[in-house]
């Protein structure tokens, strides 16, 4: 019988195929007397050194398809094999208790888990999930279980699971994988930038659908939806094939539409169509046809999944390929936008109760100058390889501004100690995503060179809402009329201090805002690469003065609904003038970029 | 030659991952062995596992033995590395 499973849709597109239950980690292993401890430490050097084999070769593999920094959670878990302290204690073990190899490795991973849980510090909860995947693959060893690890899978399928261990994830077949329907992670989950990268549609957060679903069952992911269906009637299955084809259909039909080069609408105007990128890979030969250069470089993979900082050297490797890369086109490069969760150990200092509103982004930087310097120092580096625009996350008043170009200051005045090259006339612009600097945006642009509007957090600060909450989730309005006079404020702002101001939050990837958008004074805006060829087909097809005339009515609505279903209804004809007649027309809110 | 010094963990935050992980990486570039002695309980300074169930936090007092031949270099480079607070503060 056909049900439904709803969670957060994190990458988008329609996988329709069988489930396939991912291992997960093994919860029983037998447990038997050993006779001869000297045989049974052998069989356990084995296990391990094929676990080393194999960890090795997925390193090299990870490295070479996806970058040095995805391979690096596979170093973490090669120092994890060899810890020496684990390595000895089992040794131990096995001449004392005189018990096999899978039950003793199994009880000591249970001790670490523990002793790691019973921390609040979520980088040592990181390690426990790294623990227990080197020893479910040194058991597996041991077993010779030669059940299929997800890496090795030859048939296409949809991937159902409570979670993908990191090291799966970089390792996967992609080829064979559809989909992924997940209980756990998020849309800022390591897991889910690598998803949208890689594009495959993939929905997290299902309760407990690995308990409802039997292994083969045909499933559909709906990632723009955030929907699972599994055992879909025909019918069912039919709507989404053709929602499918009509989406690829329209994939390539706005790739012919969109133009290449400097971006304009009808009536000559130009607007600055640029790419939001979250990981090395998505930096690929033909986002310089239809991009004009990144506009949002998002740093943050760099300190995912990983035991110790980024070097200054490892981020300006990744910084410069992406200005090599895109070939004199500006990069906008973000400074890092994460929580100090990320770095702080729990004692002494208790979880924030409110990381939104707490410590993060621009903020933990000002507390850490030798972490932010680190950053900046990379960035500086890379500005001299080509065109590079620093952009500051987080900023709510002048002083952190002042604070952070006082610290960017400190490092050129070393790199001109030191002669190092660098670009003196590097752009410095500050998101704008917090309602405070809206209220101050003219004091703001006299002293930066460029605003970007984060429209995500922009909406979530003004309108209290949490979008990840269900029970509120309907108040999460873009084209709420309090929305829509910040942007214009900010653009306004922008406009007298004479600096751009950008968008490049996701109403920038969603068609049916880009006209409001134009309207109210934004004149670049940046959004992920799968969004590119239709917003900039509809920018070429709108005037500014529609623009113009529909944001001043959407200014003065009382009813956001209504604008909201005005903008659609236009994008979706704009969109649709050349359409072939016959082909099913996919609905522009199924690409709606999910939550960056 | 054994060494033996006493340390203070001077960054805010402890002993946590990251610093575990430096400190790992740093002392496995040497030959000699690296243990630290905390609170009776002695722990090898190549292993995660073992210098997270230190659990130490800013302030603390640590002793470092190194024996080996490159004991000196090996006491010196995890010394900077202490007095830096990892890199963290």
């Amino acid at each position: 019988m056909q049900r439904e499973f709803k969670g957060i849709g994190v990458s988008p597109g329609i996988a329709i195929g069988s489930a396939y239950i991912a291992g997960g980690l093994r919860e029983e292993v037998p447990e038997y007397e050993i006779a001869d401890p000297e045989a049974e430490l052998h069989r356990l050097g084995v296990a391990r050194d094929a676990t080393r084999a194999d960890l090795e070769r997925l390193y090299r593999r990870t490295e070479a398809e996806l970058g040095r920094q995805h391979a690096e959670i596979l170093n973490a878990h090669l120092m994890l094999l060899d810890d020496v302290t684990i390595v000895e204690e089992l040794e131990k073990r096995v001449r004392t208790k005189r018990r096999n190899s899978e039950a003793l490795v199994m009880e000591l991973t249970r001790e670490n888990v523990e002793l790691l849980e019973g921390s609040e510090d979520p980088m040592l909860r990181e390690r426990r999930d790294d623990i227990l995947d080197v020893s479910d693959r040194i058991i597996r060893h041991l077993m010779n279980d030669e059940r299929a690890a997800l890496r090795d899978l030859e048939d296409p399928v949809v991937v159902v699971g409570s979670s993908i261990p990191p090291s799966e994830m970089v390792s996967v077949n992609l080829k064979s994988v559809l989909g992924l329907a997940l209980d756990h992670g998020g849309a800022t989950s390591h897991t889910a930038l690598l998803a949208r990268a890689l594009g495959v549609p993939a929905v997290m957060g299902l309760e407990e659908l690995g308990n409802h679903v039997a292994e083969g069952v045909t499933l559909i992911v709906d990632g723009g939806a955030g929907l699972v269906i599994a055992e879909p009637d025909a019918a069912t299955i039919a709507r989404y094939r053709s929602i499918r084809e009509a989406q690829e259909s329209d994939r390539r039909r706005f790739r012919r539409t969109c133009g290449e080069g400097p971006c304009k609408t009808r009536d000559g105007v130009p607007i600055e169509a640029m790419a939001n990128v979250a990981l090395p890979i998505e930096v690929t030969p033909d986002l310089r046809h239809v991009a004009e250069g990144i506009g949002l470089y998002r740093t943050e993979f760099l300190f995912l999944n990983r035991g110790t900082l980024p070097s200054e050297e490892e981020q300006y490797e990744a910084y410069r390929q992406a200005v090599e890369a895109m070939d004199g086109m500006p990069v906008t490069i973000r400074t890092m936008d994460i929580g100090g969760d990320k770095f702080i150990t729990a004692l002494g200092r208790p979880r924030e109760e409110n990381p939104q509103l707490g410590w993060r982004a621009l903020r933990f930087c000002l507390a850490r100058p030798e972490i932010f310097k680190t950053q900046l120092r990379a960035v500086l580096r890379a500005s001299s390889h080509g065109p590079v625009r620093m952009m500051f996350p987080m900023v709510s008043g002048l002083s952190e501004l002042r604070e952070a170009r006082a610290v960017l200051d400190e490092v050129r005045a070393e790199f001109d100690r030191k002669g190092a090259p660098y670009d003196r006339d590097m752009p410095v612009g500050i998101m704008i995503e917090i309602p405070s600097a809206v209220a101050i945006a003219d004091m703001l642009a006299r002293e930066c060179d460029f605003f970007s509007i984060g429209t995500n957090d922009l909406i979530q600060y003004t309108l209290a809402v949490d979008r990840g909450n269900e029970d509120v989730a309907n108040l999460y309005q873009p084209a709420h009329p309090a929305v829509l006079r910040m942007i214009r404020d900010a653009a306004a702002a922008a406009e007298r201090a004479d600096i751009p101001c950008e968008v490049c939050g996701e109403m920038a990837s969603a068609a049916r805002y880009t006209e409001l958008l134009l309207g109210l004074g934004v004149r670049g805006l940046s959004m992920s690469a799968f969004a590119l060829p239709r917003v900039r087909t509809l920018i070429s097809r709108t005037t500014l003065k529609d623009a113009r005339a529909l944001a001043a009515r959407a200014l003065e609505t009382a009813l956001p609904e209504d604008i909201e279903a005005e903008a659609k209804e236009r994008a979706d004809r704009l969109l649709a003038e050349d359409a072939d007649s016959d082909a099913p027309f996919a609905m522009e809110d199924r690409h709606a970029a999910p939550a960056p | 030659m054994r060494l033996e010094e006493s340390m203070c963990v001077v960054n805010r935050l402890g002993v946590h991952a990251r610093p575990a992980a430096a400190i790992v990486q740093t002392v496995l570039k040497f030959q000699s062995e690296v243990h630290i002695l905390h609170a009776g309980s002695r722990v090898n300074a190549k292993s995660i596992m073992g210098l997270l169930t230190l659990a130490a936090t800013c302030g603390t007092e640590l002793t470092v033995v190194c024996e080996g031949d490159d004991s000196e270099a090996a006491m010196a480079a995890i010394k900077a590395l202490f007095a830096s607070g990892f890199g963290e503060d």
